[in-house]
């Protein structure tokens, strides 16, 4: 039934290796966009490592997609594996240009790039080629970092190996928020075209938001659909962020000239619309201490949550009911809501607990309803950070890392279910835990029912009779249970691996957040890391993003094939 | 809708009221001890008293045309446990001294015995009289009796769980008549049991004539009553820590067996052997437990701070993990105080459990078994979507509506443990207590999954008496659920249980 080969080369492994080229391909055109980007600011060292960066991807990617040109049309099966293993290699190339430009630019040329106004003396100087620099751009020296950022990047995630991202070159700043920003756009694609197939584990969960509410039928006009809709906020998110800094009043965003506003307003917008949340300020969105810039932050977070078939049926019928009607918004919205409430009491109590855990300098003029200075920031702090971990952004406005453990726990409750599938997010996602969840009850009140009862659940607006909500739950039920299943796995191991000063909560909330593709950090994840942790990392950040299924498809077909 | 009640409760309130009124029976045991030793007999003089009185009551309302089904099982297993837990409390508050004079705490420790978890709040076991110790062994042996009732003859032929993929003796063709399933079983069952047990003691007794004084015939008794049980409790402060290595050595077996399924071990007695010998869950029971074992023994191999010699790595590495796998919680010395590494697969050990049938607690070998086939298979159809597959236990395929029962109960079961850690870890912050997160999830694991015996305060030689009254109050209440399988409790809270 299947088309056995017995040459070395069989015609699976051309199909995948044509795709994943023209993957590649596609890849390399992106490079030689930032080359242009690098030229723009006068980063000739950079724009020299994009350059080579772009020729290798390209050269190898027009390789493969030359040689198998003639393969056969890829067939289900080759979906997942090329899904997979397509991941893997555009963040292995993503890596080229960071790690380039790290070894092309010398030292002397690495310290123009650090911010005069930075309190660089306090920056941990990086040991390079026999002299020392404090740009974080040195730390892409090291392969595995550039590895570690490029598939941060790509998944969405958003943790990073650039401790100090103003003191990297304009155009790495650029290539860290351009890849998060087409990976978003990728996550949908791979939604509707592969992850839509039976067997993913997810297929139950798209195949029903494809009938439904499908954008357009074919792939290409998805994409090209979702594309207007992502350059279109994402304009939108620019020209907010842009305002809220020139009116925000905090030190940090006075000091910022009209250029450098734009630039970090563009690349937060991109950043934080496809819920990526990589950020081009030292200490994430915290650097600006300002309440007006967080608030503008949160609906761009609350936008990229949202499934974007529901975005495009509230555009084009202006039907703003929807947000309501569909069962994944609402629910969504009504997590917003809930999480931020309980993270905010339990923050509150916490206060006199915990010194230095939350943002300084009351937002609020007046004391209001007797909270006082603390606790109001509390309050802030616990609503940014929720709405940035339930919608896996991975924006930071607090040190997390020093929140009580309770209040890391409930993090880390946002981070594993996340937001609506169909979106940019990660986690096991809203309609999975909704459709686990209903399943639980109907598995146990079956005992109670005779075998042939006539039964029909209400998912949504769909209704499902036995078997497909048998079917439904079995699927979610095999990702939900991996994926505690490598959450589990892997925090046990970062505890053993990761220094004494870090607790299990810690180490529970950083593989969290890796595998959630959200991106918020305890303090465990930077370039002193150990190897070990930073390669369990990658595979979390790609096995959470590719939903699992279709990663363990890959490894099982890197071992014994597609043939069974 | 029709919102008429349909569960027969009164025969369900009959059946609490026949096993109530059986308490006596196994109270007198501890009443007879307290007599030899001189000791008070009042506190087992008043839970007799209560046991039949509310016995008597309950059996009065008994409507003799009723049968039970599946319902009526369910609440009576839900009534069953919660009631004569609340009687075993009754001698603990009655004596009075120590932490268990606290009705909450007698509770605890009641609950805590019968199913067979083994996690205590005594401080300081001196204060304590010798007839009372003995009841907490006694109502753990007790709790592993009825366990293995529930399992063999009601969830498995409910189906809750995946337990109805339990190799059973004889497969009802009717589970509206559940009656004359239970009580047939029972009697292979208890035949099985008591044999165990009196092994146990003759085994135990002669290793402590020949090398130990300290195990005489009451220690004897005692642990052989919770090492069959796989419960955990032990008259000792040092559990079984406390005697000479090779009773330690001795022990492991019994643990093993308590956790194996009996139904088997019927098979086994009755000249089928090979039933349980090629059974792939009991492969898969012993080589987790084996695989952790040797993780552990490495681990305090290469651990400069453990000094154990060889034989003495080997056997705390085997025992403590054996304790754990098979949910009895004894401790062979106090691994609270190993690295952390070694500590941290003894956690994982926790989720594991014996295999279904057995007086074992946590999640069961045979879910995580049929769980793994299937993840295993799903690979396989994601690439071949056309293909049939059925997963296979020991060369049966598998129905496939008891496989996603087994996803929903290890889901279940998980958010379920996710949410005891963080209201023990919020509760404890509350209190201004000191507990790290790991300490709070062993804490929540083990009483959840009925281990006994956690790391930091409430590690084998502490006591769970250091956590606020409130987290102990929930620990009853998930102890008990925990224990009859989650399933007869929540059901409980739903509209279909009670009308449809």
């Amino acid at each position: 039934m299947t088309d056995r080969s017995d040459g070395l080369l069989s015609a699976d492994l051309g199909i995948i290796a044509r795709d994943i080229g023209s993957l590649l391909l596609m890849e390399a055109g992106l490079m030689s966009f930032s080359v242009a980007v690098a030229l723009g600011f006068g980063e000739f060292h950079a724009a020299l490592g994009f350059l080579i960066a772009g020729g290798v991807t390209a050269a190898i990617g027009g390789f493969a997609n030359r040689r198998f040109a003639d393969a056969p049309n890829p067939r289900m099966k080759h979906g997942m594996v090329i899904a997979a293993g397509g991941w893997l290699t555009v963040a292995a190339f993503g890596a080229l240009p960071l790690f380039l430009a790290a070894w092309l630019t010398p030292p002397a040329v690495m310290d123009s790039f650090v911010p005069a106004a930075a309190d660089a003396a306090s920056w941990e100087p990086i040991a390079v080629g026999g002299t020392t620099t404090v740009s974080s751009l040195a730390y892409f020296r090291d392969p595995l970092h550039a590895l570690f950022e490029s598939m941060s990047g790509w998944t969405g995630s958003g943790l990073t190996m650039a401790i100090h991202e103003p003191s990297l070159p304009r155009a790495v700043q650029w290539w860290r928020s351009f890849i998060q920003w087409v990976g978003g756009v990728g996550v949908i694609v791979l939604t509707v075209s592969i992850l839509s197939r039976p067997g993913s584990g997810s297929y139950a969960l798209y195949q029903s938001e494809a009938r439904e509410e499908k954008i357009h039928p074919s792939v290409v006009s998805t994409v090209r659909t979702v594309w207007k809709l992502v350059v279109g906020y994402t304009l939108l998110a620019f020209a907010t962020l842009f305002a809220a800094v020139r009116a925000s009043e905090s030190a940090y965003a006075e000091s910022l000239s009209v250029g450098e506003t734009a630039w970090q307003a563009l690349n937060h917008a991109m950043t934080g619309l496809t819920t990526g949340g990589f950020s081009v300020t030292d200490n994430s969105i915290a650097t600006y201490n300002s309440a007006l810039v967080e608030a503008a932050l949160l609906p761009i977070m609350v936008l990229g949550a949202i499934a974007f078939p529901v975005h495009y049926v509230v555009l084009r019928d202006r039907r703003v009911r929807e947000l309501v009607d569909d069962l994944q918004t609402r629910w969504l919205l009504l997590l917003f809501g809930a999480g931020i409430a309980v993270l905010s009491i339990q923050n509150v109590l916490s206060v006199p607990a915990t010194a230095g855990a939350f943002s300084t300098g009351s937002f609020l003029p007046v004391s209001a309803l007797s909270l006082d200075a603390a606790q109001t920031d509390a309050i802030r702090d616990s609503t940014f950070q929720w709405v940035s971990a339930l919608s896996c952004t991975g924006f930071q406005s607090a040190p997390i890392g020093r929140w009580v453990a309770g209040a890391k726990v409930l993090v880390v409750g946002a981070m594993v279910l996340g937001g609506a599938a169909g979106s940019t997010v990660g986690g096991i996602k809203i309609v999975r835990g909704y459709t686990v969840a209903r399943g639980i009850v109907w598995q146990f009140s079956r005992v109670f029912l005779p075998k042939n009862a006539v039964v029909t659940a209400r998912i949504g607006d769909r209704t499902l009779d036995r078997e497909t909500m048998e079917r439904e739950f079995g699927e979610a039920a095999i990702v939900t249970l991996l994926w505690l299943l490598a959450l589990a796995v892997g925090s046990l191991v970062l505890v053993n691996v990761a220094g004494p000063e870090f607790t299990y909560a810690d180490a529970l909330f950083e593989v969290a957040s890796a595998q959630g593709n959200v991106g918020l950090s305890t303090g465990i994840t930077g370039p002193s890391m150990p190897p070990l942790a930073e390669g369990m990392f990658l595979f979390n950040m790609w096995i959470g993003r590719l939903e699992i299924i279709p990663v363990l498809v890959f490894l099982r077909a890197g071992i014994w094939g597609l043939n069974p | 809708m029709n919102a008429t009640i349909r569960v027969g409760w009164r025969s369900s309130v009959g059946l609490t009221g026949d096993v109530l009124a059986a308490l006596p029976v196994p109270l007198a045991f501890p009443l007879l001890v307290a007599l030899y030793y001189d000791e008070s007999p009042v506190p087992f003089l008043a839970a007799i008293a209560v046991s039949i009185a509310v016995g008597a009551a309950f059996r009065s309302v008994r409507d003799p045309a009723e049968d039970l089904g599946p319902r009526e099982a369910f609440l009576a297993v839900a009534m069953i446990w919660f009631l004569v837990a609340a009687v075993g409390a009754i001698p603990f508050a009655v004596a009075g001294v120590g932490t268990v004079a606290h009705p909450v705490n007698a509770m605890f420790e009641s609950m805590s015995g019968l199913t067979t978890t083994g996690a205590t709040v005594l401080r300081d076991f001196s204060l304590h009289s010798r007839s009372v110790l003995m009841w907490r062994q006694v109502i753990q042996w007790l709790g592993g009796l009825g366990i293995l009732i529930l399992a063999t003859a009601v969830l498995s032929e409910i189906g809750v769980g995946g337990a109805q993929l339990m190799e059973s003796e004889s497969q009802t063709q009717d589970v509206n008549k559940l009656t004359p399933k239970i009580s047939r079983t029972a009697q292979l069952i208890w035949g099985i049991y008591f044999g165990l047990t009196g092994l146990a003691v003759a085994v135990y007794f002669l290793l402590g004539l020949a090398v130990d004084p300290q195990m005489g015939l009451y220690n004897a008794v005692a642990h052989a009553f919770t090492s069959v049980a796989t419960a955990g409790f032990s008259p000792e402060p040092q559990s079984v820590g406390a005697f000479h290595p090779l009773i330690q050595w001795a022990v492991v077996p019994f643990m093993v067996i308590g956790s194996t399924s009996f139904v088997l071990i019927y098979f086994a007695i009755n000249g089928e052997p090979m039933r349980l010998l090629k059974n792939e869950e009991f492969h898969f029971y012993l080589g987790a437990m084996g695989t952790l074992a040797s993780v552990v023994a490495l681990g305090l191999f290469l651990d400069p701070g453990a000094t154990f010699g060889v034989e003495g790595t080997i056997r705390h590495a085997v025992f403590n993990v054996a304790s754990i796998v098979t949910t009895t919680g004894y401790a062979s010395t106090d691994y609270v105080e190993w690295a952390p590494a070694a500590k941290h697969v003894l956690f994982m050990g926790m989720f594991v459990g014996g295999m279904v049938g057995s007086t074992t607690c946590s999640i069961k070998s045979l879910r995580w078994l049929v769980a793994l086939k299937s993840f295993k298979r799903n690979l396989f159809t994601a690439v071949h979507p056309e293909a049939v597959r059925p997963v296979r236990i020991s060369g049966k395929p598998v129905d496939e509506g008891a496989i996603r029962d087994i996803y929903a109960y290890l889901l279940l079961s998980i958010v379920i443990f996710f949410l005891l850690t963080v209201v023990i870890v919020v509760d404890a912050e509350r209190a201004d207590l000191r507990v790290d997160e790991f300490e709070a999830l062993g804490a929540a694991a083990t009483t959840f999954l009925n281990i006994g015996p956690a790391f930091g305060d409430a590690g084998p030689y502490g006591t769970f008496a250091t956590f606020p009254m409130t987290t102990r109050a929930v620990m009853i209440v998930l102890m008990w659920i925990g224990r009859i399988e989650i399933v007869p409790v929540l059901v409980l809270f739903t509209k279909a249980f009670w009308t449809s």
